[in-house]
């Protein structure tokens, strides 16, 4: 079921917005009480003064009023998981807010109810409403804004039940369709003016005359044909909600709910078999505005507790505005989780019971601190160094495959530096270690070396373009030791030219290295 | 009431009876694999569920980094390899002493797969990580790199080793002159043996012990068997004070 509402600021005078058009400024929004003087929307605004002298005038500003009518789609998610703002014109065919009600009667005892408190709570925000569950999407819609007149107030509800659609539709204009101007007024000149009409008529005429969109939402609105509005919302999604009679605003008061809702939804995920990985809190606020907290989870989780204290760490500092009145707990992702094994008794408890604080941990690092800062070291094939070690965020699963380090790979370091440090090194053979070396400013001199450990770049990476040019050349790497103990892993970027005499210059000075000459870094740390 | 002072009473029955007041509960243990540094740990091997604290010297900061790795592969080993290790760290220290590296870890002997990595943006986070992880329990060893610790923070991650009993290990880059740790390390490389060149060898310092004595040892890693040994090579200088070898020699 689906339902449209429609929204008007409530004021004592008569009040529209105007907004410049061919041929001067003409209405664009009108009050009840403008138009029970007789002004509609599209009129000159000099008409409507004569009409309605008292007339209050604003200037028409449809980005507030899209704005405002998507804060209240917003709003709405209190309740409906799905909720969306349409946006229009003032009028009977204007803009509203599609909620699609399945499945969430029942937190309020029926439709009926449902139904009545939105309309109060909708109206407490200084709002006139009128609203409406029908069966389908274009029912609601069109009794929404086209059904019976009520006649009490600005506000009205409509319950279509069940079944009924058609005869609900029946009396209605054409216009609750959401049928294009020309195709209405095409209709008209046929003197078809009610939906009645329509259902009897022969459709290929209908067809053939404004093409397949008359029958098409007529079909719609009946219910022959779905009308997907909506993704696809699980048959009984894990949602809660608690409406409070008093708004609440203190952190205590709201720990207090949440460890409510979440308990209750344990207990259904309990029943089901299930864990929740991402849960989303909302809290709305009195004055129409929703604060959402979101938490995920490492692993299926239905431990009330355990999901508590994620929570926690964001209720800090959240703005709680003048007080929340309703507040809503939906899972938006959930996941088989098998029943709990803890009172299996046997030597596996004290396992079980580890990986189950350990995954608690994962969680409360990972909301605090983020992704990223939680890791998981992992290694990778690959020849090159800074390639072979990568980490993956912990709250994901662990890579399955298992690596075996490449047959006659060195000793690797136990720090490598995200990038090596350019380093000034002397080493007396071309091919050989450095004797010496200074980086930060000290100087160390090699007591031991062992290497070189040849790393050329993988072939067939050589050439993208997103490689960094030291990540392109041949490298030599050497493990050395200083004369006071401390080891490092150094390499040589680039090969000393071959063998053939270095040429001496004219001047018989420097020997001259054609192609570049090599450059030494440190990459990284022993133990 | 205070016992009176009986004047029989040796200085090593004295020792032995301050020793069962400071130490309440005998701490299960996870031995160094070298025979030497076990008898000189009043617990007969390293105490588990409570805090260590590891040092190394200015410019040095691969020793205790070592150090703590080998120990933290022999805590793992010890947990039937099932329970993890937390790594905090702070995040902007990779261009200074470089990022764990998974290669290198297995290099040690520890399996990169059973360390958990936190990279935190400020000090204060890694020390709420590692406090985090004490009391969560089921980790074979909590690991922290600080720049310095107070003794209140010291105090509060030995407190939440012991609810946890997790082992806590804490690297700074200088030992504070309190501490709230049960024993305390100083690091410094040494070169490796003729034999084995370039292997993982330091002149490890006791300075601090809850109810033992200082001692100091060169010691080198076994990454195949997950042993500490005193170095080959080497005679034994557990009896002699490092600076007394300082003074000898300068």
């Amino acid at each position: 079921m689906s339902r449209g509402t429609n929204g008007r600021k409530r004021r004592v005078k008569p009040f529209v917005t105007s907004a410049a058009s061919a041929g001067g400024l003409r209405i664009v929004a009108v009050n009840l009480h403008a138009a029970e003087a007789g002004v509609l929307p599209g009129m000159p605004l000099a008409d409507a003064r004569a009409l309605a002298p008292g007339l209050e005038v604003a200037a028409a500003d449809p980005l507030s009023d899209n704005e405002q009518l998507a804060r209240l789609a917003a709003w709405c998610g209190s309740f409906s998981p799905w909720t969306a703002p349409e946006a229009g014109g003032s009028g009977p065919d204007g803009a509203g807010i599609w909620l699609d009600a399945s499945g969430c009667a029942h937190l309020f005892g029926g439709e009926e109810e449902l139904l009545r408190e939105l309309i109060e709570r909708v109206q407490r925000l200084g709002f006139g409403v009128r609203a409406a569950i029908a069966d389908t999407a274009g029912a609601a819609w069109a009794v929404a804004r086209f059904g019976a007149a009520g006649a009490e107030g600005d506000s009205r509800c409509v319950l279509v039940p069940a079944g009924e659609t058609q005869a609900a539709l029946a009396p209605l204009p054409i216009a609750g369709l959401r049928l294009p101007g020309p195709t209405i007024e095409g209709l008209a000149v046929l003197g078809i003016r009610r939906i009645s009409d329509l259902v009897t008529m022969p459709r290929a005429p209908l067809v053939a005359r404004f093409g397949s969109i008359v029958t098409e939402r007529l079909d719609r609105a009946l219910g022959v044909v779905k009308e997907p509005i909506s993704p696809l919302v699980p048959e009984a999604p894990y949602r809660e909600r608690l409406g409070l009679a008093e708004p609440i605003g203190t952190r205590e008061a709201i720990e207090a709910v949440l460890a409510h809702l979440l308990t209750d939804l344990c207990t259904r995920l309990d029943r089901d078999y299930m864990g929740v990985r991402r849960l989303d809190f909302a809290l709305f606020r009195v004055d129409g505005n929703v604060a959402h907290v979101r938490i995920g989870t490492s692993r299926p989780v239905r431990e009330p507790k355990h999901l508590a204290r994620l929570f926690a760490e964001h209720l800090e500092g959240l703005d709680l505005g003048e007080g929340i009145e309703v507040l809503t707990l939906t899972a938006q992702t959930v996941e088989a989780l098998a029943a709990d094994q803890l009172e299996m008794p046997g030597p596996g408890l004290e396992h079980a019971l580890a990986s189950a604080n350990v995954a608690a941990l994962v969680d409360r690092l990972t909301n605090r601190l983020g992704a990223d800062a939680v890791v998981r070291l992992t290694e990778r094939q690959s020849h090159v160094p800074e390639h072979a070690g990568i980490t993956v965020a912990a709250a994901r699963s662990a890579p399955a495959e298992p690596v075996t380090p490449p047959a006659g790979r060195g000793e690797r370091p136990l720090r490598l530096f995200p990038k090596p440090f350019l380093i000034e090194a002397v080493a007396p053979v071309p091919d050989g270690p450095p004797v010496l070396f200074r980086w930060r400013r000290v100087l160390h001199r090699i007591a031991r070396a062992e290497g070189p450990e040849r790393i050329a770049p993988e072939w067939w990476r050589t050439s993208l373009a997103w490689m960094t040019p030291w990540e392109e050349t041949t490298r030599d790497y050497y493990r050395v030791e200083d004369e006071s103990g401390r080891r490092f892993w150094v390499y040589r970027e680039g090969l000393y030219p071959l063998a053939t005499a270095p040429a001496q210059d004219e001047e018989g000075g420097e020997p001259f290295l054609p192609g570049m000459t090599p450059r030494w870094f440190v990459h990284g740390l022993f133990a | 009431m205070s016992p009176a002072p009986q004047p029989g009473l040796s200085l090593e029955a004295l020792r032995t009876r301050i020793r069962a007041i400071e130490v309440p509960s005998p701490y299960r243990t996870v031995g160094f694999g070298a025979a030497t540094v076990d008898a000189a740990l009043p617990w007969g091997g390293l105490p588990l569920g409570c805090l260590h604290e590891a040092a190394g010297t200015p410019g040095d900061a691969g020793a205790a980094l070592g150090f703590a790795t080998a120990l933290v592969t022999r805590l793992q080993k010890s947990t039937a390899g099932t329970r993890p290790v937390l790594w905090c760290l702070r995040g902007d220290t990779e261009h200074e002493i470089g990022n764990p590296y998974a290669p290198g870890l297995r290099s040690f002997g520890l399996s990169p797969k059973h360390v958990l990595l936190v990279r935190a943006p400020a000090t204060a986070q890694v020390l709420w990580a590692m406090e985090e992880g004490l009391r969560a329990g089921g980790l074979a060893a909590v690991v922290g790199e600080v720049e310095d610790v107070d003794f209140s923070t010291s105090r509060r991650l030995q407190l939440a080793a012991e609810a946890g009993g997790v082992t806590a290990l804490l690297v700074v880059p200088e030992l504070a002159a309190v501490s709230g740790a049960v024993t305390r390390w100083q690091l410094s490389s040494i070169g490796g043996a003729e034999a084995r060149p370039l292997h993982p060898r330091w002149h490890v310092e006791l300075t601090h012990c809850r109810g033992g004595t200082p001692a100091a040892w060169e010691l080198e890693w076994n990454h195949a068997t997950y042993d500490f040994a005193v170095a080959a090579g080497v005679r034994d200088r557990s009896l002699e004070p490092r600076h007394e070898r300082a003074q000898a020699a300068g």
